[in-house]
């Protein structure tokens, strides 16, 4: 497992926690923050390899966030969690967010993990 | 049996409020319709053939009186020449003979017989002389030597030179004339030559002229003492019944009815220098006979005519408004249709929305599941209580979240089929707004609810009215961008019933499209697709359970909707041919 | 009297219903299951308080059943909200498989409960035809509720699709024995207004032992 520096970001409090904990318990190091606000804040002190974002949030969705984290990092990646009937606002505004990975809550962390594995090894392929 | 022609649009129920108003009243339309037309094409038809009738009758009338008056006058001269040849042929005798010559008895018995065997119809012949005496007779009564001094006949014939004399039983007792004439002398003296014809000939020249119509073609004196045979009016030598004409130097023809009733048609005419008055008498009817059966026709055309033109007036009209109701049950049917589709759809989005919040209790159940796995991997012999503790109580509150949206999708579902039943609409108005709290705090979306706890329960269909207060807030969350706000607010107003008020901050309704705005298909949305049905179904829902619905708004700053519910449900017309147009 | 296309709209609103309170309950079932299991986790903790020792692989064991409870509450969303969204258009064209496959799967519940199982077996190619989505899942749903519900013995239901031309025929064998059953159900308003508005025809193959339905390959042709 390669180190990497993940910042997760979903509004609900309870399920973005426990899942950063876990990764924890797995080696991969991860901040969880509830709203875009934060993130973006925190991305100021410090370098994330990886950002997990849900794509339905109040007032900025995940996918207009990635484009304003993208700005600021270019080099970052990006993995988007969806729940069931999100599907289709997901394909709808992703078209222009590049090729992108998703989820579908509930999340099978062993999934999650090998997603961020391949986002961060294809990220390194570029030049 | 008359059931089997009723069409299918009369016993259409009138239904004529909401988007399922029927365009028209078909009983009505139909009835105009063939009012309308049979009116146009049958009283042309009629008022010419009343029109025919009259000119046809008086052409007929008109040429009829002229044949008969033609008649009269041909026959007046055929008459008249009759009788002036017999003149002549006297005039011809006193002419070629001489006063001596006549007065002997063979010789005058010789020109007697001599007239029979040519001319005929002489009967006797007498000459008078001035004095009055009948100085030579020759003929069937004893005459010779009377004297006709101081006789009307007499005077008459000195006076002007001729005589006619009407018709009297003579000889045999048969009809005889008399001829006179008066020979003036050279030398000054006259006599008068006189001679009695038998009416046979007479008789026979009226006989053989052609009558039409059961004419009675006979000659009368001035007195009305009929002369000659008359077919119906008499016998000769009797007084004719009707009246003698007035005086005319002309032929007449004129009208009157005789004692019967019957319209006859008298032509007649004064046979100049003779006591005789021609009469043709015909009976009208008679005469009129072939305008008649003319006119017959002409009615029995006209009958069939319009006959004909009801019935095809009457199935042309059936046809059409039966097309029209048709296609109007067609737009009605598809107005519903698609109504239902868009109902149906708009539960499909509200239940997939509700299943779509079961995601994250769910996905928070997992972690809190799965963290405890690894941590029961991991950490092996000493957990951390505490840290297990603060999972389950997690986990515990997680699936009673989902517990509470899994009974409102069941509530749900509950509620699709219709029911009356006491309904509290704060509670009805809280599900609605629940069913959107996402969206709302998602868009930042302020919602306000007035709703107090006093507000009476009434009677009244639970899934129509979230129907009806979704469908509003819907509108509103569209309308508004934002950061906007959303007031509902509910008050009991004591003669009115329920107000309730959804107000919101959002774009509002241009002044000209506020009186549409509740029209089927009626949308302002421009984006995607709306069916602009909503605020139409909206309406015909608020109409269906007896209440009314109003529309306040401002462009650029809101628009407000005001419901008002009765308390009390009365059966009511509407809401029964609602029930009948199945909604 | 209520036309063909009210009665099918009505009917399509209960299968609605059903169908949602289904899931519901299929929902609670899974919910008081995780209920239960992070009760019986409560109680151990407490026991651990009270220095009895953590059965540690019984609470791993627990979390597991938990996780494969969660996975199970996942389909389930998923499911409904396909469901939910087949409403979305009136007319569409949909893949006639997959539209079957959704049906037996939110039928899974009472077929379970009626000690049925029910198979589709399709063509091996994508079976395309443009109808009304809702009213076919409608009219299938509620075959299977009917037959399954007059035919208590019958074990197992295959719902079979073929491709034919223009159209496509969905047969249910085996119901050699039940022909009177089946013609019952033909005979049933309901059914009868569901098929009026899909265009689509019933019958009974007493050949083939089983209830054929065809559906045009276009329902707007």
């Amino acid at each position: 497992m390669k180190p990497m520096h993940v910042l997760l970001v979903d509004d609900e409090k309870e399920f973005v926690s426990t899942l950063a904990e876990r990764l924890a318990l797995r080696g991969v190091e991860a901040d969880w923050v509830t709203s875009a606000a934060e993130a973006l804040r925190k991305i100021e002190a410090t370098q994330y390899d990886l950002a997990v974002l849900d794509v339905k949030m109040p007032h900025v969705s995940g996918i207009e966030l990635k484009r304003m984290l993208h700005t600021r990092c270019p080099d970052m990646q990006f993995i988007f969690m969806t729940g069931h009937g999100s599907e289709q606002d997901f394909h709808a505004g992703s078209s222009e967010a590049g090729a992108a990975y998703y989820l579908v809550k509930p999340v099978h962390i062993e999934e999650l993990m090998r997603k961020m594995s391949a986002a961060l090894d294809q990220g390194q392929q570029r030049p | 049996m008359l059931e089997r022609f009723k069409p299918q649009f009369w016993n259409d129920r009138i239904v004529d409020s909401g988007p399922f108003k029927r365009l028209f009243n078909f009983r009505r339309v139909w009835k105009l319709a063939v009012l309308l037309t049979s009116c146009v094409a049958i009283v042309p038809l009629f008022v010419l053939a009343v029109f025919d009738f009259n000119v046809t009758k008086h052409s007929a009338e008109t040429q009829i009186n002229l044949r008969i008056s033609k008649l009269v006058s041909n026959t007046d001269r055929t008459l008249t020449f009759f009788l002036e040849e017999r003149r002549y042929a006297l005039d011809f005798i006193v002419n070629s003979h001489s006063y001596r010559q006549l007065s002997q008895p063979q010789r005058l018995a010789g020109i007697l017989d001599s007239l029979k065997q040519t001319m005929g119809g002489f009967v006797d012949l007498g000459v008078i002389h001035a004095s009055g005496e009948q100085v030579c007779y020759v003929g069937p009564y004893d005459l010779q030597g009377k004297n006709y001094t101081g006789e009307a006949w007499f005077e008459e014939v000195l006076e002007r030179g001729l005589y006619i004399s009407d018709v009297f039983l003579g000889f045999r007792a048969v009809p005889h004339l008399v001829i006179a004439i008066k020979h003036q002398q050279p030398d000054g003296s006259f006599y008068v030559f006189r001679a009695t014809l038998d009416t046979e000939r007479f008789n026979q020249v009226l006989a053989q002229i052609e009558l039409v119509g059961q004419g009675d073609l006979f000659l009368i004196n001035h007195q009305g003492v009929i002369q000659t045979p008359s077919a119906y009016h008499g016998e000769v030598l009797k007084k004719l019944a009707l009246d003698v004409p007035g005086y005319s130097d002309q032929a007449q023809v004129f009208n009157m009815e005789n004692d019967r009733g019957q319209s006859l048609l008298i032509g007649y005419s004064y046979i100049k220098g003779t006591p005789f008055i021609l009469m043709n008498i015909a009976r009208k009817n008679e005469l009129m006979r072939p305008v008649y059966k003319t006119h017959l026709l002409l009615v029995a055309f006209i009958a069939v005519s319009t006959t004909l033109i009801l019935l095809v007036v009457i199935g042309v009209a059936t046809r059409l408004v039966n097309e029209i109701f048709i296609a109007d049950q067609q737009r009605v049917t598809t107005l519903k249709e698609v109504e239902q589709s868009s109902k149906l759809a708009s539960i499909g989005r509200l239940a997939a929305g509700v299943a779509h919040e079961i995601n994250n209790p769910l996905a928070i159940i997992g972690e809190k599941a799965g963290l405890m796995k690894d941590i029961m991997s991991l950490e092996q012999g000493h957990p951390r209580q505490d840290k297990l503790i603060a999972l389950v109580d997690s986990i515990l509150a997680s699936v009673e979240r989902c517990g509470a949206i899994t009974k409102r999708l069941l509530g749900f579902a509950k509620h699709l089929e219709v029911k009356i039943e006491p309904v509290d609409l704060a509670v009805v108005i809280r599900d609605v707004l629940a069913f959107l709290n996402r969206e709302a705090s998602y868009r930042s979306i302020t919602v306000t609810a007035d709703l107090p706890a006093d507000l009476p329960h009434f009677e009244s269909d639970r899934g129509k009215l979230q129907q009806i207060f979704l469908n509003l807030v819907n509108n509103a969350f569209a309308a508004m961008s934002d950061g906007g706000s959303l007031e509902i607010r509910a008050r009991l107003e004591p003669d009115k019933g329920i107000v309730a008020t959804v107000k919101d901050d959002g774009c509002g309704i241009p002044e000209t499209d506020v009186g549409r705005i509740f029209e089927p298909f009626f949308s302002t949305k421009k984006e995607k697709g709306g069916t602009g049905l909503g605020l139409s179904i909206t309406y015909g829902l608020v109409q269906e359970i007896g209440g009314t619905i109003q529309v306040q708004s401002e462009l650029g700053r809101g628009t407000l909707f005001t419901v008002t519910l009765p308390t009390h449900r009365e059966s009511r017309e509407h809401e029964t041919d609602a029930r009948i147009t199945g909604r | 009297m209520s036309s063909m296309p009210e009665r099918s709209s009505r009917q399509e609103l209960r299968y609605f219903g059903a169908v949602t309170a289904s899931v519901s309950h299929e929902l609670k079932n899974v919910l008081a299951i995780l209920n239960e299991h992070a009760g019986l986790l409560q109680d151990f903790t407490a026991m651990a308080e009270q220095g009895q020792p953590l059965d540690v692989e019984r609470i791993r064991r627990l979390s597991a059943t938990m996780l494969a409870q969660i996975g199970r509450g996942g389909a389930i969303v998923k499911r409904m909200n396909r469901f939910a969204h087949s409403a979305d258009q009136e007319r569409a064209t949909v893949e006639l498989g997959g539209l079957a496959a959704l049906v037996v799967e939110l039928f899974g519940r009472s077929a379970a409960t009626r000690g049925v199982t029910v198979a589709v077996r399709g063509a091996q190619q994508a079976l395309l035809i443009r109808t009304r989505p809702f009213a076919l899942e409608t009219l299938l749903g509620s075959l299977l509720d009917r037959l399954t519900a007059a035919l208590p013995g019958i074990g197992t239901l295959a719902i079979e699709l073929q491709s034919g031309a223009a159209t496509a025929q969905i047969s249910v064998p085996g119901l050699a024995q039940h022909a009177e059953a089946v013609a019952v159900l033909l005979a049933s308003d309901d059914v009868k207004a569901l098929l009026s508005v899909l265009h689509a025809n019933a019958d009974f193959s007493d050949a083939r032992g089983a209830l054929l339905i065809t559906l045009p390959g276009d329902i707007d042709a």
